[in-house]
Formats: C-alpha cells, sequence, structure tokens
C-alpha cells in the first residue's frame, strides 16, 4: 500500500473521533498538576498530547530535581550527579505553565489550591503526584539534623553526594550498615541494589569491608535472586538479616553514631538509614489519605476515593500490586491523562493498561528484573495471569548483562518521555 | 485530479488533528510499549525498535504462547506478551505499521 493510500483509510477510520476532537477544542479545561516528577511530568506531557486545549499547570516545587532511578549508580561513581539532574526546558516549550513554588493545601469544593508564594491556582481537574515524606522522626533518637549522620539517600541530589562521600570514607575494615524501612516505602528493590552496588564497590577499593542490611521485613522483592548473587559474589562480606534476625532498627543514638535493634547493638562507620515513609503533606490535605498516610483511588482513572475531582498519582498513591516505581508512576500517568481527556471531551475512558518493570543493578553491568501487566477495575488493579515474575534464576552471564544494558534503555526513554530530556 | 489533491489535503490535516486527541484503546496501550520501546517505538539504546507488520504479530504470539524467546534478554517480553489478546496484538501491528510509515516520512522530508 503506498503512503498516501494508507493516510486516506487512516484519515477515514479516524473521522467519528475527528468530531469529538472538536467537540473538546472548545471546552475550555484547567488542570493544575502538584509534582514535577516522573508521574506528573508524564501526565502534564500525555495532557497536552492527547487534550491540546487545556490549559495545564505543573507546580513543580522550589529545589531542583535528581532522578531516584540510577542514584545507586552515582553513588559508585557509575553516573555523575549532575547527569540526573533534569531539566524542565522542554515542558516549558510544550505550553506547561511551570511554577516553582511549594503547593501547601487545596479546596476540594471551590476547586482551589494555594502556593507558599500567597498564590491561587483554579482547577477543574486537579493532579497530586508529590511523592514520599520521609519521616526520620518516626525512628527513636532519629530527626532530620541526623540525617547528615545518618544519609538516607531516598531522594536523590544532595543525599547522594553525601552517601557517596561517606562510601569513599569507609576504612578498609570498615562496617556499612543500610537499614531498609518496613513496606510499603519507595522503590522496594532500591536499597538491595544499593547494597548490591556499594558491596561491588567496597569489594574493589576497600576489600577487607562488609555491608550488613538490616530490614524490618521478612522478605524481599527479587531476593532469590539478589541473595544468590551476593552469596556468589561477596560471601559473608554482604549479609542480610530480616525481621525474623532481628533486622528491624529500633534506634539510632546520633552521638555515638551507633545503630540498634531488639537484640543487637552496632557500631558502623557509614549507616544510610532509609527512613519509614508516607504520602507527601500535600496528598495527605482534606483527608485524601483517609488517615492511612497514602492516598485510596480508583484505578481505572486514579481519582481520588475521597475527592473525584482530584487524582493522585505514583508514590502518594494505594496502587498495589504495583509498586511505588518511577516506571508505574509513569504508567498511571498515561492512564490518567488518557482518561481526563476523554472526560473533557465527554467519552468514557479507554480501558486502563498498566505496567511496571523494576530493574535493578547487580553491579553496574550487571542486571535483573521483575515486571508485571495489570488491569483496572472499578475496586482493584489486577495482575494479568502469566504477566507477573522475576528473571530466571540460572541467567547466563551474558542476559544479565542486557538486562543491565536494557535498564539504561529504560533510564534514557523514561527520562525523555517525562521530561523531554 | 486537482479536487482529489485538496480532498486529499483535507484528509491529511484531518488526520493531522486526530494524531493530538482523545486517545482510543490501541493508542493507549502502544503509549505503555512506547514507554520502553520509545518515541513511536523507534528504540531506546538497547531496546529494541518495533516494526509493524507480521514479523511483529508472529513474535508477541510465539512469546504469548512460550513456543519461542526473545533473544539476548531475561525473558520479559514473554510476560508481557501474555497481557495481550489477539484483536490487541493485530491493533498494535497495525498501529506500529502506520506509525513507521509517519516516522520514515517525516525522516524522509
Amino acid at each position: 500500500m503506498n503512503w498516501s493510500r494508507r493516510r486516506l483509510l487512516q484519515a477515514g477510520l479516524a473521522l467519528p473521533a475527528v468530531i469529538s476532537a472538536q467537540a473538546r477544542a472548545s471546552a475550555h479545561g484547567r488542570v493544575v498538576i502538584v509534582g514535577g516528577g516522573f508521574a506528573g511530568a508524564t501526565a502534564a506531557r500525555y495532557l497536552r498530547r492527547w487534550a491540546p486545549a487545556l490549559d495545564i499547570t505543573l507546580v513543580l516545587g522550589r529545589r531542583p530535581y535528581w532522578t531516584c532511578p540510577f542514584s545507586n549508580l552515582a553513588l559508585v561513581g557509575g553516573y555523575r550527579l549532575a547527569q540526573l539532574q533534569v531539566s524542565r526546558a522542554a515542558l516549558a516549550a510544550e505550553d506547561i505553565n511551570l511554577i516553582s513554588a511549594q503547593a501547601e493545601r487545596f479546596d476540594p469544593e471551590k476547586r482551589k489550591l494555594w502556593l507558599d508564594d500567597g498564590r491561587m491556582l483554579e482547577w477543574d481537574r486537579l493532579i497530586l503526584a508529590p511523592g514520599v515524606e520521609l519521616m526520620p522522626d518516626a525512628i527513636e533518637g532519629h530527626d532530620w539534623a541526623a540525617t547528615g549522620q545518618f544519609p538516607h539517600a531516598w531522594q536523590a541530589g544532595p543525599q547522594t553526594a553525601l552517601l557517596s562521600a561517606r562510601l569513599h570514607a569507609v576504612p578498609d575494615d570498615g562496617l556499612v550498615i543500610i537499614s531498609v524501612p518496613e513496606a510499603p516505602y519507595r522503590c522496594p528493590p532500591g536499597p538491595y541494589e544499593r547494597a548490591s552496588l556499594m558491596a561491588w564497590w567496597l569489594a574493589r577499593h576497600r576489600p577487607g569491608a562488609r555491608v550488613v542490611v538490616l530490614d524490618a521485613n521478612a522478605n524481599f522483592t527479587k531476593d532469590s535472586l539478589f541473595l544468590q548473587d551476593w552469596r556468589q559474589r561477596y560471601g559473608d562480606r554482604l549479609q542480610w538479616l530480616g525481621r525474623g534476625d532481628s533486622g528491624a532498627l529500633r534506634r539510632v543514638d546520633s552521638r555515638r553514631g551507633s545503630i540498634h535493634t531488639d537484640f543487637d547493638d552496632w557500631q558502623p562507620d557509614l549507616a544510610c538509614v532509609i527512613p519509614p515513609q508516607r504520602a507527601a503533606a500535600i496528598a495527605r490535605q482534606a483527608d485524601l489519605d483517609a488517615g492511612t498516610g497514602w492516598c485510596p483511588v480508583d484505578p481505572r482513572t486514579f481519582a481520588s476515593r475521597v475527592h473525584p475531582g482530584v487524582h493522585v498519582l505514583g508514590d502518594a498513591a494505594i496502587a498495589s500490586p504495583m509498586p511505588k516505581s518511577a516506571f508505574a508512576a509513569a504508567s498511571q500517568a498515561r492512564v490518567c491523562a488518557a482518561a481526563i481527556s476523554a472526560a473533557f471531551a465527554g467519552l468514557d475512558a479507554p480501558q486502563a493498561v498498566l505496567m511496571n518493570t523494576c530493574y535493578s543493578l547487580l553491579t553496574p553491568e550487571r542486571g535483573i528484573s521483575i515486571t508485571g501487566t495489570y488491569r483496572a477495575t472499578a475496586d482493584a488493579i489486577e495482575a494479568l495471569p502469566g504477566t507477573t515474575g522475576i528473571s530466571p534464576a540460572a541467567m547466563a552471564d551474558d542476559v544479565l548483562a542486557a538486562e543491565a544494558r536494557h535498564a539504561r534503555g529504560w533510564y534514557q526513554r523514561a527520562r525523555a518521555e517525562a521530561f523531554g530530556d | 485530479m486537482r479536487l482529489l489533491a485538496v480532498g486529499l489535503a483535507v484528509l491529511l490535516a484531518v488526520a493531522s488533528v486526530t494524531a493530538t486527541a482523545t486517545p482510543s484503546q490501541i493508542e493507549v496501550l502502544a503509549a505503555a510499549c512506547n514507554g520502553c520501546h520509545g518515541k513511536q517505538g523507534a528504540g531506546s539504546g538497547a531496546i529494541p525498535p518495533l516494526r509493524g507488520g507480521s514479523e511483529l504479530a508472529t513474535q508477541l504470539r510465539a512469546w504469548r504462547e512460550q513456543t519461542a524467546a526473545p533473544e539476548g534478554s531475561g525473558h520479559l517480553m514473554m510476560r508481557v506478551a501474555r497481557a495481550l489478546t489477539d484483536a490487541e496484538i493485530a491493533g498494535l501491528t497495525a498501529h506500529y505499521a502506520v506509525d513507521r510509515d509517519d516516522a520514515e516520512a517525516e525522516a524522509s522530508k
């Protein structure tokens, strides 16, 4: 078939959609999005594509944004921190209004959002994609001031640089502890990828040092693959202690630099303490989290169960069995953008297809993955039979290398899709 | 002949409007594919491009039925393919065939 005939056929098939497009073009809608991470930025760009007449505002916050994906690799020199920082120039070029201020509160009835600089924004739909709030204060003896002593690096940026510097200062016979909070938290495999990459770096530069993972959970994602790899590569130089092995952190002492569980006292050279988490403050306004710390949503549209004119995406939302990952957040953002564009056009939302893949690096050049594909119903997100699973246990080395290359390919793509950067 | 040209121009304009309208089921699904495989399935680093046509349909069906495995990967697509119905495989195959032509037409300008 030649090009013009295909075009004619395509255009002919698309005629009914043209009418709805015109109807939509006359309907002026205002969408305000809070959060300039993977969820918020992806939502903004897909709304611009699928509902071009919308007035779209993206509230970015006041700090620069560094991607959490690949920030573990930055700890060991595989990426420079500056490479993780994203530019928002492409978003501005697509006629998305960018605001560098902090969202403070909203009124779901009056449909208004207030910012910390005194400005007020009116909206027809509000999308909240603010990510997580870390709660160091929830750990006895810990607080924000002590995150300099016990870096979390769970929001990438200066903390990533700090943790990397502290790793490089670990002595040759040093002890590094990574403490993992009880789930749910952002990036379920993140602590274990971090342990892998830190152990990899230490084995080369501080061969007498060891890593202990203190875990408040009894098991973890891809645990069979991680544990097998750790045994083979590091033996007892990388040890995992789960909840049943007194792994749950009870207390820290920032003056002594010590770490305490129910039965053990540790005196590490470096302790990376990942604090418990909940949805960021703006997503807990107006009872949006129904008192649970995370926001219940209708998974077909990601509209809040509490205030349906407000959508919640990404880490702040309850989207189990999807994990709190950048991949899941972007997938949810596309589904939400499709639903909102359909609603402004007076159409039903298309069937929601949700996906996740979490790649994890075992070393800078070897990787594994977990994936799942889901369909949303009114009540739940359901994994489709046979779609969920992890990399095979007996993967050849070249396949582990291919997974690591695919991880980088995904990262480039997810960044380009969300930020045009 | 001129009338045909005018008609074609109108249809082309219409087609460009629909390219940015409320997405169809297949467009939402393709957006999920593009989340890894690049804009219009053009590929991203080591993640291969999606080309429409019978080869894509044959591969997706074989992976779904587990009668073949994708080369040089951790079998991730064997799990993803299980999510797809026959109608969706046909829709995606057609989608990427059209998109590929558009992308090549753009590139040759």
